[in-house]
């Protein structure tokens, strides 16, 4: 398994560590980890990240659609995280299909996106069918 | 007339005939009689003449004159007798006639459906019909009695007098009785009965039951009583119901307008009567009601439920919204008018609208929330995995994560009592100390200005300070009895001066008297990473960590949230 630059957006520090140690497990740690738009807006003027984990809300009313935006500027693929349902739905569908991962994630989940993200990478395809499925509701 | 008198009438216009007839035979029997007694004459004289030829031969011529006279009168006599025997078949025929025509009377009489009472000029009962039985204690037998005699179910005392009015004025008398048995009412007409040469001959009394008719007439009257009262009803139902009601007619002019509407319209009710619509109301309203009340008149179908919306003069300020329903009156296979029902909804339709954003209010709360139990369930689900780390004894490991999901709930519950906004910086270093509740004030103290933290950096200081407590309850501060932990609060940067982001207030947790530290701990412990990684994160904040040979200092710059206890995050 490759070692892919994985950039990881999450205002909580304990969410964005148990994302940390998650993807640590399973080999990958070239990790950037930031909390705010502006840490995350700054770092990817220095870095081109493999791969993105979006927290959607950022707290403070601001949320991660800029980076989003940014990210699709770049070809990074990435997909959202979040505590919202559909139901509740408060993601807006202007980025198009998103990958999205509902709060509280299962390990297996987020590893699996981030694998098929990086096969993708490895084998110089587009992002992979799996970050545009809708997740399953699991309410 | 009764049977009986006419019988009489007729045996006395026979009577004349009759004795005219018995004289004839009278004298044809004593001519008869004289006959004989002449023929004896005769035979006794033949035997004379025998004596005597000459004589008989005269006499002969004599008798022979008298037989010629005798023979001449009786074929007269014979005449008179066929003429009368004509005559008398015809008044036998005439009489039959008469007493057909007499047992019809009777059956009819009999067999009559009213009640009717003859009465003689004494008041002596002459005949009666078999209904008046109901009314008076009565027989065959008593015909020639007087009617004062008999028992009477009526209430009635004034006969007398009412008759003798019949007779004075020639007119029937008029007179309401009732049967006090049965209770039921007639109208008594008496009138006076005369012969042909116009004398008083009795009196006729016929009772007509009008029980019925009357109980008819009372409903009536009740019926129309109880419509004048619907009327009324509707009529105040109309004038005090909160629904505005009118009328208008095929010039736009209003025939009708109930209190409701006009003070809908903000003008009195006589202010209307005859005014056309565009005279008197605001444009708006004006020209959608004219539009409606043309189409109707054209269409004659009635249109329910319209919305109206636009000032009035009563208001000219509040738009009122109207649902209103449209009548068309027809007459003669013409709509003359138009009727109009409008309830004013305003009220109902800003109701309406606070529901509704009441609705998505709620809804974005309930986002919020899950939004927040998932974030929430994310923190333990990383906290249990953190912990996890170093740990060999599932006992161990289970104290210490329900100890920070303690810490966790205490933060929920500060955020809690203020709508999730806020929290005071205060309040979570009491909190957090509360374990240690002997040392507060004195080996935790705290020094400088309270700080109103926003629910992230509150969440964030809650489990970072409950890390530092713990750490020094375990080898810092609190592990001995004299050591003191200095909790100091500053606001660093005047709000003028300060660029966007330039952190603004300081707090510093510094550790004195605790067990000396040789060698500074390593931070790989659960603990050590998450105050700094936490710091830094939830307040945003630059932490700066150091060990002192006195004990641990941690000094966090951060900013202040100016929203913070005003609105939610």
């Amino acid at each position: 398994m490759p070692n892919t630059k994985i950039l990881i957006v999450e205002d909580n520090a304990l969410i964005s560590m148990l994302i940390e140690t998650t993807l640590k497990s399973d080999g990958h740690t070239d990790l950037a980890a930031c909390h705010t738009i502006t840490k995350a807006m700054e770092l990817l003027t220095r870095i081109k990240p493999q791969f993105a984990i979006l927290d959607f809300n950022l707290g403070g009313g601001s949320n991660s659609i800029p980076i989003a935006h940014k990210l699709t500027s770049m070809g990074v693929p990435f997909i959202l995280l979040s505590g919202y349902t559909e139901g509740t739905g408060i993601i807006p569908y202007d980025l198009g299909e998103v990958g999205r991962l509902k709060k509280p994630f299962q390990k297996r989940q987020l590893l699996e996106y981030t694998r098929a993200s990086v096969e993708c990478i490895s084998l110089g395809i587009d992002a992979p069918d799996i970050l545009n499925e809708k997740p399953r509701d699991e309410c | 007339m009764p049977s009986t008198q006419c019988a009489k009438n007729l045996q006395a216009r026979n009577h004349p005939v009759s004795t005219k007839v018995s004289a004839l035979e009278i004298e044809c029997e004593r001519l008869r009689t004289q006959l004989q007694s002449a023929l004896k004459n005769f035979t006794d004289t033949v035997g004379q003449a025998k004596s005597s030829d000459l004589d008989v031969t005269f006499f002969i011529g004599d008798i022979q004159d008298v037989s010629e006279k005798l023979e001449e009168f009786h074929s007269g006599l014979l005449a008179i007798n066929s003429k009368l025997e004509t005559k008398n078949s015809g008044f036998q025929e005439e009489n039959e006639l008469l007493t057909y025509a007499n047992a019809d009377w009777k059956y009819i009489f009999e067999s009559a459906n009213t009640s009717i009472l003859f009465l003689d000029v004494n008041f002596k009962i002459r005949d009666f019909t078999p209904l008046i039985r109901d009314l008076f204690c009565i027989q065959r037998q008593d015909i020639g009695r007087s009617i004062f005699d008999l028992k009477s179910h009526l209430n009635y005392s004034t006969l007398r007098a009412d008759a003798m009015k019949a007779d004075a004025t020639s007119r029937t008398t008029e007179r309401e009785v009732e049967n006090a048995t049965t209770g039921k009412t007639f109208n008594l007409y008496i009138k006076r009965h005369q012969t042909l040469e116009t004398r008083l001959d009795g009196y006729v009394l016929s009772f007509v039951d009008i029980t019925e008719p009357k109980a008819l007439a009372e409903t009536a009257l009740q019926n129309e009583r109880k419509m004048t009262q619907q009327v009324l009803e509707l009529e105040h139902l109309y004038e005090t119901t909160p629904v505005g009601l009118c009328l208008v007619d095929r010039d736009l002019k209003w025939i009708r307008v109930n209190e409701s509407l006009a003070a809908m319209n903000g003008y009195s009710i006589q202010a209307h009567l005859g005014v056309r619509i565009k005279d008197l109301l605001l444009p708006d309203i004006s020209n959608q009601a004219s539009k409606i009340y043309r189409r109707i008149f054209a269409s004659g179908n009635p249109e329910l439920g319209l919305l109206l919306q636009g000032a009035t003069s009563a208001n000219p300020k509040r738009i009122v919204h109207s649902i209103v329903d449209f009548y068309p009156i027809w007459q003669d296979g013409v709509v003359f008018a138009v009727a109009t029902c409008a309830r004013d909804v305003t009220d109902e339709t800003e109701m309406q609208k606070h529901i509704k954003q009441q609705n998505i209010q709620k809804s974005l709360m309930l986002a919020e929330l899950q939004h927040r139990v998932k974030n929430t369930i994310t923190i333990v689900s990383s906290i249990s995995l953190l912990l996890l780390e170093g740990a060999d004894d599932v006992v161990v490991y289970q104290e210490r994560l329900n100890d920070r999901l303690e810490a966790l709930s205490r933060a929920h519950d500060l955020l809690t009592d203020s709508y999730w906004s806020s929290a005071h910086f205060s309040d979570i270093i009491s909190n957090e100390a509360s374990p240690y509740t002997d040392k507060i004030g004195t080996s935790v103290r705290m020094k400088g200005p309270d700080f109103i933290l926003n629910a992230s950096q509150a969440m964030g200081s809650v489990m970072a300070i409950h890390e530092l407590m713990t750490n020094a309850a375990k080898y810092g501060a609190l592990s001995n009895d004299q050591g003191y932990i200095m909790i100091t609060t500053s606001h660093t940067v005047n709000d003028a001066d300060a660029s966007e982001g330039t952190p603004n207030a300081r707090f510093v947790w510094k550790e004195h008297g605790g067990p000396k530290i040789v060698t500074p701990p390593s931070h790989t412990g659960f603990g050590s990473i998450v105050i700094k990684r936490v710091l830094e994160s939830d307040l945003n904040g630059i932490v700066t960590l150091e060990y002192h040979e006195d004990g641990l200092s941690i000094q966090v710059d951060f900013l202040l949230d100016e929203d913070a206890g005003h609105s939610t995050t």
